[in-house]
Order: C-alpha cells, then sequence, then structure tokens
C-alpha cells in the first residue's frame, strides 16, 4: 500500500513539473496571437487581444488558474478552433488509446506465439532462417512499413482505402477494420524486438542448471521448454511489453499522419505549429500520465509475474 | 500452436476485409443528392464570420455567410441580403433597402437591426485590417426598411468591402465562433476536428435554391491519402490540386484546371542591404528564370507575373511587364559588380514551410541565385514565425510567399506597398507610386483609374521591388457525374452551382 | 581483420561489413557523387531508374541515388554528433553520480529515470516545436535526450569498479578522483561502453530519420533521408513509386548494419567475459 502510495505521489509530482515546463516554454517562445489575427493583424488588435486573453499576467496565476480549471475537467478553450479543448482532445484520445492497444495486444499474441513457436522448432535451418528474417524485420521503422502498406494494400490491392478513416461512433467494424494496418505497422518492429529476446532468454534458460537437473530425471526438450524456461524467459519479455507500450504512443504520432488517422498525435502536431497551447498543454499532461501509469503497471505486474521479485521499497 | 497463430492471423485479415468492402460509396451518395468535398487544410480556425483568418476557412464558408452584396462568379458584386443599393451623386450616401424574407439559419428573419449589429461587431472585433479603417469613417444608419450608410469621403470600393460585412442574427457573434448562423444558401451541420465539417441545404433560402443536399468537407493532410481516397471514388470533388498530385488520379473523374489567384514572388526586403540598391534587385530578376522555375515545379504550368497583379484582374493586368526581366546571367553579374558586388553575397530565401509550392519554388530558386554567384540559401520556418518574423518583424532578407486579394479591388493588391502602409513589409518606397495609389483611390472615373493603377503596376516593375514570378497553376477534380462547378476570380468554392447530371 | 574474417560471430561479420559499404559510400559522397545533387533537370522529372541515373530522379529531376548518398552521410554525421554529446556528457555525469554516491547520485539518476521513460522522439517533437527549429537544432536536442541512458549505464559500472581491487589500491595510493575516474576507471569499461553506443547510434539514426520524416529534422538545404522519404510520399501513386523504396530501403540497411554490429560487438563481449 505504502508503495502504491510512494508511487501515486510521484506521478502527480510529475505531471506538476512537467505541466508546469511546458506551460513555462511557451512563455519564452511567445503567443498565438499573430496566428488568431491571421497576416492582416493590426498592432491595437494584437494588444487588445493580449489583454484580453489576459497574456499580460504572470505565468504562476496564470498557471495555477489553468491547473485549478484542468483538475475540474475545464481544459480551457482552444485558441484556433476556439472550441472546448476537453471536447477536441477526449474523442481523439480514444481512437489513439485503441490503436495503441491493438498494437499491444497484436505484439503480445504474435511474439509470443512465433516466440514460442521458434523456440520449439527442432529443425536448425528453420530457425536460422527465422532469425535472420527477424533480423531483416527489425530493422524497418515503422513509417516506413506504413509506407509499404499504404502502397502495397492500399494501391496495389486496394485492400482498403488510405485516409477513408470512419469513427467509431459510424461503424465500430470500419474503426477497427481501419486500424488494423497501422496496428501492424506499429507492432512489427516490436514483435520482432520481442521474438529475438524470447529466443535468446530461453536459450539462456536451456543452459542452467535446473533444466539440466530436470534432464537428468529423464525429462523430455518439449517439457522442459515450456514448463521451465519459457516461464523464467517470458519476465523480461513481460517488462519489454510494458514499456513498449509507451513507445507505442511514440510510434502512433508518426503512424497517425501516415494513415491520416484522426488521433491525439496529429492534433499535437497541427496544435504545435498553430501555437495553440491550450490544446498542446492539454495532449502533453495526458501523454505524461499515459507514460507513468504504464510504467507503474509494469512496476506492479513484475512481482505478480515473479514472485523471487519482493517489492521491497 | 503454429495453426493457432495462422488461424489467428487470418481470422483477423477477414474482419479486415470485410470491413474495408463497400466500394461503391459513390452511386450511394448520387442517389442521396450528397457531395463530399476533400480539403487539404483543416478548418483550424474560428467561424466566426469576422474573425475567419485563413483562406481556406473563408472560401468555404462564404456559402453560409453573406453581406448586404456579395461577389458574383463574373466579379461583380450583386445584391444579397439588401435588395438594391442607391449611391447618392457625390458617392458618399449609400442607401440599402434591406431584401423581404430572408430568413437566418435559425429561422429568424433579418431585420434592419440585425444588419446594424453585424456592421458593429464587425468594425470592433475585424482581425482584417483594412475593412475597420473603412467602416471607421461610415456611419450606418435605419431608416424603416432601409439601411443608410454615409461615409465621410467617396470610396470607390466601397460595396467590395460592404460585401465582406456578413449579416449575422443580432447578438450572435460569440456563438458564431463554432455554431455559425448565416443567411446564406447552406447551413452548418457539425464540424469534427481534423475530420469533416458538414453542410446542409438552407431549404429557405431567398435566392436560387442549390441543388446538393449535403456537403461533407472531409479534411485529408496527407496528400497520398487524399489521392487514393479519391481514386477509390470516397470523394467528389477535391479544389487546389497540383500538377503531380492530378497525375495520380485515375478515371471518373475530369479535371479543370485554374489558377491560384495569389501574386507569388521572391518578396525582397528594400529596407535592407544590400536590397535597397535597384541594381541589386535587377540582378536578382535576372537571375531568376521564371520558365525554368514553372518546367520544374509545374511542368511549365501556371501564369508568369510581371507585378503585383494577377491576370485573373483582367482590368488592372499589363501583359507588358512579363517580359521585363528575361532570364540573363551575364546581365545579372554585370548589375552585381556595378553595385559593387562583383563576387555575389550571401542572403536567405525564407519560405513557410506548410506551403509546399513555395518550398518548392524557393529550393529551384536558390540554385539559380547560386548560378549567378549569389550564395543564397534556403531557410524554412513555420507559418506562424512567418507571420510574426517576417511578415510582422520584417526581419528576413527575401521570401517566397503569395499574396491573395480579399476584395475585387486593384487596391486589395497594390495599397499594400505604398510607403506609410502597415502592410508594407518589404519596406518599399516610392514617392510617384504612393501619389499614383492616392490619386486612384479618389478618381472616380473608371478609364482614368485603370490607366493609374496600372502605371502603379509598371512602377513596382521598373523598380524591381520584388521579383515576381507567377500566379500558379492548380486543379480541381470532379466527379463525372457532377456538372456545374464555377471558378471566381477571389478564393472561393461555390457549392450552390453544382448538381449531379 | 584476420580474427574478424576467421570469427564465427556472424552478426559481427555482417554489421562490419554493410557498415564498411555504408561508410565507404559515405566518404565518396563527400567528395564525388555522379550528379550535383542539387541540380535540377528540367527534362528529367521523376524519371525511372537506368543506367543514367541509377536510383531514378525526384520531382524536381535531381538524381535521387546522388542524394541518397549525401543523405546518408547527413544521417551518419547527425546521429554521430548526437551521439557524442550523449556519450561525453553521459559519462561524465554516470561516472560522477557513480563515483560520489550519495544523495547526488540518488537526484541525478531520479532525473535520468524520469526522461527516459519517455519515448526520445516524442519529447524531442515537443521541444523542437517549442522552441524552433534551426538547421542543426535537432542535434543538441537529441543529444541531450541521449545522456540519461549513458549515464545510467556509466553509473552502474562506476558502482561495480568502485569496489574493485584495483580502485581501492589507487585511492590507497592518493591517487585523486578525478585521476582515478579517468585514468583507472574509465578504460576499464569502454568495452560495455561500445556496444552500448553502436546500438545508440542506431537510435538516434532512427529517431532522426522520423524528425525528418515528420519535416522537422535538418533544413531542405541538406539532403536528409527521412526528408526524402516523407517528399517521395507525394509521389507513391502515379508518379514514382520507387522514389519511397529506394530511400526507405537506404534507412533500412542502415538501421540494419548498426544493429547488427552492436549485437555482434555485445556477444564478442559476452564471450570475453567467460
Amino acid at each position: 500500500m505504502k508503495y502504491v502510495l510512494k508511487k501515486a505521489i510521484n506521478l502527480i509530482l510529475t505531471v506538476v513539473l512537467v505541466s508546469f515546463l511546458a506551460f513555462c516554454a511557451f512563455q519564452i517562445i511567445g503567443d498565438p496571437i499573430a496566428r488568431m489575427l491571421g497576416a492582416e493583424a493590426t498592432p491595437e488588435k494584437i494588444a487588445q487581444l493580449r489583454e484580453e486573453l489576459g497574456f499580460n499576467r504572470p505565468v504562476m496565476t496564470r498557471y495555477l488558474e489553468w491547473a485549478g480549471n484542468f483538475l475540474r475537467g475545464d481544459m480551457g478553450i482552444s485558441y484556433s478552433y476556439k472550441l472546448p479543448v476537453a471536447e477536441m482532445v477526449l474523442p481523439k484520445l480514444g481512437t489513439t488509446v485503441a490503436l495503441t492497444l491493438m498494437a499491444f495486444v497484436l505484439t503480445c499474441v504474435a511474439s509470443i506465439s512465433i516466440g514460442v513457436f521458434q523456440v520449439r522448432l527442432k529443425s536448425a535451418r528453420i530457425d536460422r532462417l527465422m532469425t535472420v528474417a527477424n533480423q531483416i524485420i527489425m530493422s524497418i521503422p515503422p513509417f516506413f512499413i506504413g509506407i509499404l502498406f499504404t502502397c502495397f494494400f492500399g494501391l496495389v490491392l486496394h485492400w482498403f482505402t488510405p485516409g477513408y478513416f470512419v469513427s467509431f461512433k459510424e461503424d465500430p467494424a470500419g474503426f477497427f477494420g481501419y486500424l488494423f494496418l497501422p496496428a501492424v505497422s506499429i507492432a512489427i518492429p516490436k514483435i520482432s524486438q520481442c521474438v529475438k529476446m524470447l529466443r535468446s532468454q530461453t536459450g539462456a534458460e536451456l543452459e542452467k542448471d535446473y533444466i539440466r537437473t530436470a534432464y537428468s530425471r529423464g525429462m523430455n526438450t518439449g517439457f522442459a521448454v515450456n514448463y521451465h524456461a519459457l516461464h523464467n524467459a517470458i519476465i523480461p519479455v513481460i517488462s519489454f511489453l510494458a514499456v513498449s507500450l509507451a513507445e507505442m504512443l511514440a510510434s502512433c504520432i508518426i503512424i497517425e499522419q501516415i494513415f491520416t488517422i484522426p488521433g491525439i498525435g496529429r492534433l499535437l502536431l497541427s496544435s504545435i505549429s498553430s501555437r495553440d497551447f491550450t490544446v498542446v498543454l492539454a495532449i502533453v499532461v495526458i501523454l505524461v500520465i499515459w507514460v507513468i501509469v504504464v510504467n507503474y503497471i509494469a512496476d506492479i505486474i513484475y512481482p505478480l509475474v515473479d514472485p523471487r521479485i519482493k517489492v521491497s521499497k | 500452436m503454429n495453426k493457432k497463430i495462422i488461424s489467428v492471423l487470418l481470422a483477423a485479415l477477414m474482419i479486415f476485409s470485410l470491413c474495408s468492402c463497400g466500394k461503391d460509396k459513390g452511386s450511394e451518395r448520387k442517389a442521396a443528392n450528397e457531395v463530399v468535398i476533400g480539403i487539404a487544410q483543416d478548418l483550424g480556425d474560428s467561424l466566426n464570420p469576422y474573425q475567419m483568418t485563413a483562406a481556406g476557412t473563408k472560401e468555404i464558408m462564404t456559402n453560409l455567410y453573406e453581406g448586404l452584396y456579395k461577389v458574383a462568379p463574373s466579379g461583380d458584386y450583386v445584391p444579397a441580403v439588401a435588395e438594391d443599393c442607391n449611391i447618392s451623386e457625390d458617392g458618399t450616401v449609400y442607401t440599402f433597402p434591406l431584401r423581404q424574407g430572408v430568413k437566418f439559419h435559425n429561422g429568424k428573419e433579418v431585420t434592419a437591426e440585425d444588419v446594424i449589429y453585424s456592421f458593429k461587431t464587425c468594425l470592433e472585433i475585424s482581425v482584417d485590417s483594412s475593412l475597420p479603417a473603412v467602416l471607421q469613417s461610415a456611419d450606418v444608419k435605419s431608416e424603416g426598411n432601409n439601411i443608410v450608410i454615409t461615409l465621410s469621403a467617396a470610396n470607390n470600393d466601397f460595396l467590395a468591402y460592404v460585401s465582406l460585412v456578413y449579416i449575422i442574427p443580432e447578438g450572435y457573434s460569440a456563438e458564431a465562433a463554432t455554431n455559425p448562423v448565416g443567411t446564406g444558401p447552406y447551413k452548418f451541420v457539425s464540424r469534427s476536428v481534423q475530420e469533416s465539417i458538414v453542410f446542409e441545404k438552407f431549404d429557405e433560402y431567398w435566392g436560387t435554391p442549390a441543388s446538393i443536399k449535403k456537403v461533407t468537407c472531409k479534411i485529408h493532410e496527407n496528400s497520398t491519402a487524399l489521392i487514393a481516397a479519391i481514386n477509390a471514388g470516397a470523394i467528389d470533388l477535391v479544389p487546389h490540386l497540383t500538377l503531380d498530385q492530378v497525375a495520380g488520379i485515375g478515371e471518373g473523374y475530369d479535371v479543370l484546371e485554374d489558377s491560384m489567384k495569389l501574386v507569388q514572388a521572391l518578396y525582397l526586403n528594400n529596407a535592407r542591404e544590400p536590397f535597397n540598391d535597384v541594381r541589386v534587385r535587377k540582378a536578382i530578376c535576372y537571375a531568376l528564370d521564371i520558365d525554368e522555375i514553372l518546367k520544374i515545379t509545374a511542368e511549365g504550368h501556371g501564369s508568369k507575373l510581371g507585378s503585383s497583379i494577377y491576370p485573373a484582374f483582367s482590368k488592372y493586368f499589363d501583359e507588358s511587364l512579363v517580359g521585363m526581366y528575361p532570364h540573363n546571367v551575364d546581365e545579372a553579374k554585370r548589375l552585381l559588380t556595378e553595385a559593387g558586388y562583383p563576387d555575389g553575397f550571401s542572403m536567405t530565401v525564407t519560405v513557410p514551410s506548410n506551403y509546399t509550392p513555395h518550398v518548392n519554388v524557393g529550393q529551384v530558386i536558390v540554385r539559380q541565385l547560386q548560378e549567378a554567384g549569389i550564395k543564397a540559401e534556403l531557410k524554412e520556418i513555420e507559418w506562424n514565425s512567418w507571420l510574426t518574423d517576417v511578415y510582422s518583424g520584417r526581419d528576413f532578407d527575401s521570401t517566397v510567399s503569395g499574396f491573395d486579394a480579399s476584395t475585387l479591388t486593384a487596391n486589395a493588391l497594390l495599397a499594400r506597398w505604398t510607403s506609410d502602409n502597415k502592410k508594407n513589409m518589404i519596406g518599399f518606397k516610392s514617392e510617384r507610386y504612393d501619389e499614383l495609389i492616392a490619386k486612384a483611390t479618389v478618381e472616380t472615373d473608371d478609364a482614368i483609374r485603370t490607366q493609374l493603377y496600372k502605371e502603379a503596376t509598371r512602377v513596382l516593375a521598373e523598380e524591381a521591388a520584388n521579383a515576381y514570378i507567377q500566379d500558379l497553376a492548380e486543379y480541381t477534380v470532379i466527379n463525372k457525374d457532377l456538372s456545374g462547378y464555377t471558378f471566381y476570380p477571389l478564393y472561393r468554392i461555390d457549392f450552390t452551382t453544382i448538381y449531379y447530371k | 581483420m584476420k580474427t574478424l574474417l576467421k570469427s564465427d560471430n556472424w552478426y559481427l561479420k555482417c554489421g562490419a561489413f554493410i557498415m564498411a559499404v555504408i561508410l565507404l559510400t559515405v566518404l565518396t559522397g563527400l567528395f564525388w557523387t555522379p550528379y550535383d545533387p542539387n541540380y535540377m533537370d528540367t527534362s528529367a522529372r521523376l524519371s525511372s531508374p537506368s543506367f543514367a541515373h541509377l536510383f531514378g530522379t525526384d520531382n524536381f529531376g535531381r538524381d535521387i541515388f546522388s542524394r541518397v548518398m549525401q543523405g546518408l552521410g547527413t544521417s551518419f554525421m547527425v546521429s554521430f554528433c548526437i551521439n557524442l554529446i550523449g556519450l561525453i556528457i553521459g559519462t561524465i555525469v554516470g561516472a560522477a553520480a557513480g563515483y560520489s554516491g550519495g544523495l547526488f547520485d540518488d537526484v541525478l539518476m531520479r532525473i535520468c529515470d524520469a526522461i527516459t521513460a519517455f519515448p526520445s522522439v516524442m519529447l524531442a517533437l515537443v521541444i523542437i516545436a517549442v522552441i524552433g527549429r534551426g538547421d542543426m537544432d535537432i542535434i543538441w536536442i537529441l543529444g541531450t535526450l541521449f545522456i540519461p541512458s549513458y549515464a545510467r549505464m556509466v553509473r552502474s559500472e562506476f558502482v561495480q569498479q568502485k569496489s574493485c581491487n584495483y580502485v581501492r589500491m589507487a585511492r590507497l595510493m592518493g591517487a585523486k578522483p578525478l585521476r582515478i575516474i579517468f585514468v583507472h576507471i574509465l578504460p576499464n569499461i569502454y568495452k560495455t561502453l561500445l556496444p552500448a553506443a553502436t546500438i545508440g547510434f542506431n537510435n538516434a539514426v532512427l529517431a532522426e530519420a522520423s524528425m525528418s520524416f515528420l519535416g522537422i529534422g535538418v533544413s531542405a538545404n541538406r539532403p536528409s533521408l527521412g526528408r526524402m522519404l516523407n517528399e517521395s510520399q507525394g509521389f507513391l501513386i502515379g508518379g514514382a513509386p520507387w522514389y519511397a523504396a529506394f530511400v526507405g530501403f537506404s534507412i533500412v540497411l542502415l538501421v540494419m548494419g548498426l544493429a547488427l554490429l552492436g549485437e555482434g560487438l555485445q556477444a564478442e563481449q559476452n564471450r570475453g567475459k567467460k
């Protein structure tokens, strides 16, 4: 319990720190007013709007005000869209979370099945072939996979229409159908990293004493692999998977551009360039919470899978 | 285990391919009388009629908003919310009788109070700089069903400005930013950030009713996705495409060529050394090979310019200015030597990174300048920084950019280069030019006015104020089943004229 | 060299081979390319691969092969500098933290933990967008973000080495801390650092390519692989699909070479330990 509490405090402190830093950063680079008023703005209008939006007040007061509102669920009004930020961000967050989770589930299912399949292989030749293929696939960055997919499945095979995204409300099946390929593009490099890890870990475990003991007791290879080596080899893989959940979010930002998915990453990029910093701030804070919570979950899962690790601190 | 993986993958693939069927959405839309328009930029903007800043927002929202007068495809200003306009002889009193039975999208009828409120709000909150300046000197009153506007001095372009004062219901300004209401042929239904914005035909529109019932503008920032969506029949109409994009479009679409209606130039900071020397500016003009620029960026399409007027302004466009500085590297080098730069000099060419056409032209220009011995380097900056640093801050050597006209008047393009104009970002100074523009603004005789403006454009060319490049060619792709798409001499997409054959 | 050829460490062999080819290409690209990479040939826009243009030409009529040669150089140079910053500062921070220990160590490592929790591309994206971007800003921004991972590694090595006998002896002999850090401990941990630096290099290449792909990496004056890939996207349909293919595969090759090399070095080091 103490552990959970300590982590929670840590989380809050980090969120406060990051949001404050982001808040300050925007003060340094200037305000969005020129963009809001366009090319034809007069200096008087600029001064007037600056006053209206309260850009002349001290940073600290404005930060506290923002934080107070944020806690009440009011993320402010977008400077460019004039819409409430919460209204803009939350639906997009859903899309991005769906994409990330799809990629994550794919990674888990595929990497563990493929990994176990490879470990149990009898043929050394196929094993080597898989290792080589894996090594090559691992080197393809997600955005290039995305481009290859758009080109091959979208433009050659016409299995899907790039850019023809439908929202979950309109057509749930179509929504997941559209997110499938982007999720695969995000998952592929992770899958191959994971398979490789599983393979080398099992290899290492198989050389350990307890397996030899098992052999001497007359156990066959299949059994040794399945019940002993794999069980131990999978622990680092699980922590790897948990960490990659955070990295997948970063891949999302790029993949959303390629497949034109209206997710949080695209909104982040466009808001950054339009200096719409109420939106940027909200997204940054959400991303921070996401990353920290994911790491936190990984920390909790860890001792559950491996009783040897005790939560001491 | 092996089988399991395969079956899982197969199942996933099947679900996925099932979902992506249903390609023949085009005929479905035709039956429902709906149109999907693809736009490359989100309307990341206020929808308040006086606070829209992006050209991309304005060109669509004009389907929804109307002023007392509005612009017709011919370029003339025609009555809209007003029925007519009577101008007093000295040109200072405008009387607009209101059209009877004009309704807002919320069902309310337009009254004189609404009009007066709109003029007042526009003056207060408009982000345009020239419009409030004009309205400042105008006194707007209602006399029964008439709106009477008294100007402190005659202004030949006044009707054009009136067309920008969109009429909204009294007290509605704040809400208009997200839920716009106007008197136009289409009404606002919904918008979803970075996804789409939906309009519906307004049944109680006063004028010729539109044909298409529902118009959805889909936002496609990614060009590949946009083209793929067109090819899959998911989109019926896409404006503002480049030649390279059109090359990827398959059958079933008509391609209409048009121009972007803006003055693209290498804008030179006249106030800064060495560009304050007219010989240097001329040398830069000679160094540029406009034909090559057009060839590389658009296979030769696009109309060359010689001054700050594009050909759609046929009245003021002077063709003889186009060839004033033919490509001539020797001449450029001679002028540079004469100006005291025999070994050239260093300069940066700033481009707004989000406007691919400007970035592309910038890349070619940099190379051409290098060939003439000028050490040019490209500098990409974000649009926001362009506005603050280049446009307002005037901190730049040269920049490739484009200026469009907010109204169909020569002043919309030319007035900015008078020496005391706030928008004169290049710091151009010419007494003769100032004089010509001042004279033209108050001159009532149309023929003389036109002549004065033409002379002013000649001054810009002779002084080599900027290295003028082109009005870019652009293409509109339209579903073969659709017809009636009309081009305007301004930035505008008109939904009303489109219909299914 | 001989041991490399004879070795059965295939990772190292393949990695070294690929990297040698790429390095040769980059070095050649510094002095000679088949065409001026910025020369625009109006008559040869988007021409398909041929003997004249091995990889075809882009939408400006520029030779893609020449641009890839220089683009590889840019990627290489940028990633190298990023790593150099990360490695040098990371080593100093890690050494200081590991050697001194205590509260100083605690605070430094907490900060490092916080930074490494975030994917570097995401952080860099926000920072670059906020600060604005100069031509080479990406180097120091990504470089800074690479510091913590090096610092953490160096620190843990230092904590291990600190209790080793040779360090104790040195201390007994009155050697100053700086001398112990640089003369005694550092030479002993470079073997751990080498494979890690290779993997870091790999990450830097990926990060730089991603950023340039999003249009916020190095400027358009310099050919860059990520940027070229982004531009090539517009020509997948109807125009020139090979443009994206050649550029993309160059990135893949670079990443693969580095990954293999890192893997090989790691294996070599593990073998040494046994």
